[in-house]
């Protein structure tokens, strides 16, 4: 043991100027950071970034380079193994010394700047210091096997240079295929952490081997270091490949079933669902895609699905599926998956054909996409698609994902096609801060736009509640819930009460609308008349309102902690209660995004169980749960 | 003095020896006093001690040398205690090494015998200047 | 395999690819005795001292340390041996004084105050970076490092490499006081034959991956003679010499015998008949030259 003590305080010794510097460089940056100038602090910052992320680096590779290497290169190793030393002994003091130095290094540099940190108010994750250590031995690991290989004067290292060229393709491959299919995350913030202590073992195993089996002859050593060294590595390889293997086969059923986001074609039984529990398989949460009357499911990656529209006979669903950089998930700060919903970094269109049997998803290269884009419909024979981006509205080919037509106009949230052309809602701000929905028609061939109606009010606080062929329904603070009538341009205000909820609201067959307030569902004509007003049970919010078949209103209630969850069906003329369906809310949160679905169908039939079941709901009333059956 | 040759044929133990011999002989160490130590004459010589360590082991058989627990290696007071048989084994050998070595060289018999004489007259004269 | 073989080399071969470097090797190293292997530089020696020290492992064969097989028990063979390689290769920044400090805790015996007084000897200073001191200060150092843990086995690799007469001197004393006092076995690798020849008690030549001599100095010197036969009415063999290393000239011829024995010169002059025959002893330099200066010679 002391023989062990030994080695390492010499090795630490022979190169204590490298943490000296580390302790001036890091109480350098750190007093940078206090000095009260601004242009110091900046220095400070930039200074510290480096010193915490460089600096150790450049230790752990030059430390590690020269635990062995310069003996090797100088012929001094017999000096230790001519004396009663072991060569584990010899083994465990330089790693030792070394992992002494490279922890040195990195504390000098790293703890001042936390405390510095600390001091200005931003937090610190406790691991990360802990992973980045381990990180920096393991590069010193790397950089001592890499010279043992390059200094033994064995011809063996062209050897290892292929197995190391073939090793890193072989991985890139994997995590280009991971970082693909979605599992990114999991990737790099579950099986990365794991991956570095691993790393660092694993090098360390490897010189272990080399010196019990080599001793002082360097060229038997080598032998042995590239057999542990290639064995373990290609051995975590494909490891790493079964796991990522296993982690894409997660089903929906390991994800909490249908979690809220559930999207429904407008006919036929295709839905996107994205689970409802974070678990999934070492984090990762797909989008998946089912098809109802099978159960077969394909799995998407849910940073690359946003919300898709579908064709009037749901036979095609489109969706602009953004690019994810394999590095977003590399960042040491965990980077939030982008929901299921929200937009996207356009980068192609894809395109999924859903008419019977399991899905087929095309994806095509989006023409010049804008960015945060978002597919708002899809024509009739599923040709063109309507996407709207952060400044601009475009009709796109969906062939060929060229662009035909484009508007530039922001804030369009959504849109129809119809004869002849498109119809746009927008949001609209002007100059000075007033703001108004606009619902506009645009024929793209022509160029002609024709503003059908107007609501001036606060953009900022405008939803999209509901929209039925002509009509939408749009809550604006301060104004409250109106009804908008694009054929006729009219605007009527269905309810004036001021509420910071927009709640939810439906377009009924018949033209009258029913809406969530406070503590009642009410049903409104045309005329804003109220033809009645359904309580709700104080402590149940109502989730979503839909109309399962003509004349029948679905109120879908859930409590705070999804125990309870209920959807009472009334008569919509009369508002009498016909009966209760206890453990199920419609899946389809409704919203002005895309058309209601027509009373009857598939997606207006369409529930979810505690448990995240999906339930389709028969015209008898019989509930027919859909099951995942696999890809 | 005390003289090594490697390139003699004669071993270096048996050089010591008859150069120790020869310094007894001729009074260069005179009986009773101590001798060099096998590490100094070692080091003294350049050879190695066990070779030196030979020589002396040999004399102090030989009753040339003595050997005093704690004290050292001496000269001895007296001549060897020899029984008569040795003695006269001793010397011819001595003889018999002498002759072959005058033969070979195709020295005359009488000029060895003169050699003889004139050697014994001059050790006796070095023994004598000595006391 | 003798009992009391310290060192025991048993039909050692090293190849290197297709370089046979040595080809069946075996000698021993009794307690207590110098052993001098002598070889042409590139004969394998420093292999052989690598396997012998169980720092390389050989194509076949076996080293063995105490009795024990050299690689296996390295670790624990080395508390007995101290080793003074042919490259002094302590770590250049350390100084002497750090160097002793080191190695003190390794060896359950260890001589501090000898060690010192050995460098003090050799005017090495204490507190200057090994890779500052001169050739044959730092010689003094590896010497002071192997004697200082008391070692049963000495092993020099060709001590005596590049340091000057004084400094040659000084190692010589070192080692025969060393000898002197404790008794210690000895390998040593050299090619100062001048300087290893009063001290050597066993001598053993390697050449063309083989031993071609191994034995104890005395009967190697006793056994090999020049032999000059002067004159044209000489024998036209050797015999009974078995001469390596004949040599005609137009006095005559001579050779270096390497069976002499007084009753074979007898022999032999009786046969030369009116022809001189001059024999002369050979220095072990001169008895090196003739085994290895000539092509495959016989043992």
């Amino acid at each position: 043991m002391s023989a062990v003590l030994g080695i390492a305080r010499r090795e630490v010794h022979e190169r204590r100027f490298l943490l000296a510097a580390a302790a001036v460089l890091g109480l350098g940056a750190a007093i940078l950071r206090i000095v009260p100038s601004a242009w110091a602090k900046e220095l400070g910052e930039s200074l510290t970034l480096l010193l915490v992320l460089a600096f150790p680096a450049g230790a752990a590779l030059a430390v590690g380079s020269s635990l062995i290497g310069r003996d090797l290169a100088e012929r001094r190793l017999s000096f230790y193994f001519s004396r009663p030393l072991s060569a584990g002994a010899l083994w465990a003091g330089k790693f030792l010394g070394g992992a002494a130095l490279v922890a040195g290094a990195f504390l000098c540099c790293y703890v001042p700047m936390v405390l510095s940190w600390l001091r200005d108010g931003v937090s610190v994750e406790p691991q990360a210091g802990g992973y980045l250590l381990l990180g920096f031995l393991g590069l010193m690991g790397l950089a001592h096997v890499v010279i043992t290989m390059y200094r033994s004067g064995s011809r063996l290292f062209a050897l290892d240079l292929c197995f190391g060229a073939a090793f890193v393709g072989l991985l890139a491959v994997e995590v280009r295929h991971l970082t693909a299919a979605g599992a990114g995350y999991s990737l790099f913030h579950v099986l990365g952490p794991a991956a570095l202590p691993a790393a660092a073992i694993a090098t360390v195993v490897a010189a272990a081997a080399q010196f019990v089996h080599g001793g002082a002859d360097a060229r038997r050593g080598h032998r042995a270091l590239s057999v542990a060294v290639w064995m373990l590595a290609f051995t975590a390889l494909g490891s790493v490949a079964l796991w990522g293997r296993w982690v894409l086969a997660v089903t929906p059923a390991e994800v909490g079933g249908a979690g809220e986001l559930v999207v429904a074609g407008p006919r036929g039984s295709a839905v996107f669902f994205m689970g409802s529990s974070l678990k999934g398989r070492a984090g990762f949460r797909p989008v998946f895609l089912m098809d109802g009357q099978s159960g077969s499911y394909v799995r998407l990656p849910a940073e690359r699905v946003t919300l898709p529209a579908f064709t009037a006979d749901g036979g095609m669903a489109v969706w602009v599926a953004p690019s994810v950089s394999w590095w977003w998930y590399a960042a040491p700060f965990p980077r939030e998956v982008m929901s299921f919903t929200g937009p996207g970094y356009g980068a192609g269109l894809a395109v999924a054909r859903l008419k019977g049997g399991a899905p087929a998803i095309e994806e095509r290269p989006l023409e010049q996409p804008d960015s945060a884009a978002t597919a708002l419909a899809v024509s009739a024979e599923g040709q063109q698609a309507l996407v709207s981006g952060r400044s601009s509205v475009s009709l796109v080919d969906t062939a060929s994902g060229r662009l035909l037509e484009r508007l530039p106009l922001a804030d369009v949230m959504a849109g129809d096609f119809l004869p002849g052309g498109v119809r746009l809602y927008v949001k609209e701000v002007d100059s000075s801060g007033r703001g108004a929905f606009v619902v506009l028609d645009w024929s793209p061939n022509s160029g002609a736009r024709v503003e059908r109606a107007r609501v001036p009010g606060d953009s900022r606080r405008l939803w999209l509640l509901a929209r039925r062929g002509d009509q939408a329904v749009v809550w604006m603070g301060g104004r409250g819930r109106l009804l908008v009538d694009a054929g006729r341009g009219t605007t009527l205000t269905l309810d004036s009460g001021s509420s910071d909820r927009p709640g939810t609201a439906v377009v009924l067959a018949s033209g009258q609308v029913a809406m969530s307030l406070a503590d009642e569902v009410r049903v409104v004509t045309r005329e804003a008349d109220v033809l009645a007003r359904l309580p709700i049970e104080p402590g149940m919010h109502v989730y979503a309102l839909g109309e399962t078949a003509p004349g029948e209103l679905a109120v879908g209630l859930w409590t705070r902690s999804l125990d309870e969850r209920r959807t009472l069906f009334f008569d919509a003329a009369t508002g009498a209660m016909r009966r209760e369906e206890p453990g199920l809310i419609p899946a389809t949160p409704g919203g002005g995004m895309r058309p209601q679905p027509e009373p009857g169908s598939f997606a207006s039939r369409l529930f979810v169980e505690s448990g995240g079941k999906l339930v389709a709901l028969g015209p008898d009333g019989r509930r027919r749960t859909l099951v995942p059956t696999g890809p | 003095m005390l003289r090594i040759d490697p390139r003699d044929a004669l071993p270096i133990w048996k050089q010591i020896e008859d150069g120790l011999r020869r310094m007894v002989g001729t009074g260069g160490l005179r009986p009773g006093r101590p001798v060099p130590s096998v590490r100094d004459l070692a080091r003294e010589l350049r050879v190695n001690p066990m070779t030196v360590s030979k020589a002396y082991q040999r004399l102090a058989e030989a009753g040339v040398l003595v050997v005093r627990r704690g004290e050292g290696t001496f000269v001895a007071d007296g001549p060897p205690p020899l029984t008569r048989a040795e003695r006269t084994r001793t010397m011819r050998e001595a003889a018999a090494r002498y002759v072959s070595l005058a033969v070979t060289m195709g020295v005359s018999r009488d000029e060895a015998a003169s050699e003889v004489a004139s050697a014994w007259d001059g050790t006796l004269r070095s023994r004598e200047g000595e006391r | 395999m003798s009992v009391d073989a310290v060192l025991s080399v048993e039909g050692l071969a090293v190849r290197y690819g297709p370089r046979t470097v040595l080809d069946g090797v075996s000698f021993d190293v009794p307690r207590g005795t110098v052993f001098a292997l002598l070889g042409r530089n590139g004969t394998g020696k420093s292999s052989l001292v690598r396997c012998a020290l169980g720092q390389q492992k050989p194509t076949r064969g076996a080293t063995r340390l105490f009795g024990e097989d050299a690689w296996a028990s390295r670790p624990r063979a080395m508390a007995r041996i101290g080793v003074v390689p042919e490259e002094p290769d302590a770590p250049p920044d350390m100084t002497a004084a750090e160097l002793l400090a080191f190695c003190a805790p390794l060896y359950e015996t260890w001589d501090d105050a000898a060690a010192r007084a050995r460098l003090e000897r050799s005017a090495v200073p204490l507190r200057a970076p090994f890779g500052t001191l001169s050739k044959g200060q730092k010689g003094a150092v590896m010497l002071a490092l192997a004697l200082a843990a008391a070692p049963e086995l000495l092993i020099l690799d060709d001590p005596t490499l590049g340091l000057d007469a004084v400094a040659r001197r000084a190692l010589y004393d070192e080692l025969i006081g060393d000898l002197a006092d404790r008794g210690t076995t000895a390998l040593v690798t050299t090619h100062d034959l001048d300087g290893i020849e009063p001290i050597a008690d066993r001598v053993a030549v390697l050449h063309g991956s083989r031993l071609v001599a191994n034995e104890g100095l005395d009967a190697l010197k006793a056994r090999f003679r020049r032999v000059r036969c002067t004159g044209m009415a000489g024998p036209t063999s050797w015999e009974p010499f078995e001469p390596i290393a004949t040599v005609e000239k137009d006095w005559g011829r001579e050779a270096v015998v390497t069976n002499f024995t007084e009753e074979r010169r007898a022999a032999f002059v009786a046969r030369a008949g009116g022809s001189d025959v001059e024999v002369a002893a050979l220095s072990l330099e001169e008895i090196f030259l003739a085994l290895v200066g000539t092509a495959g010679a016989r043992s």
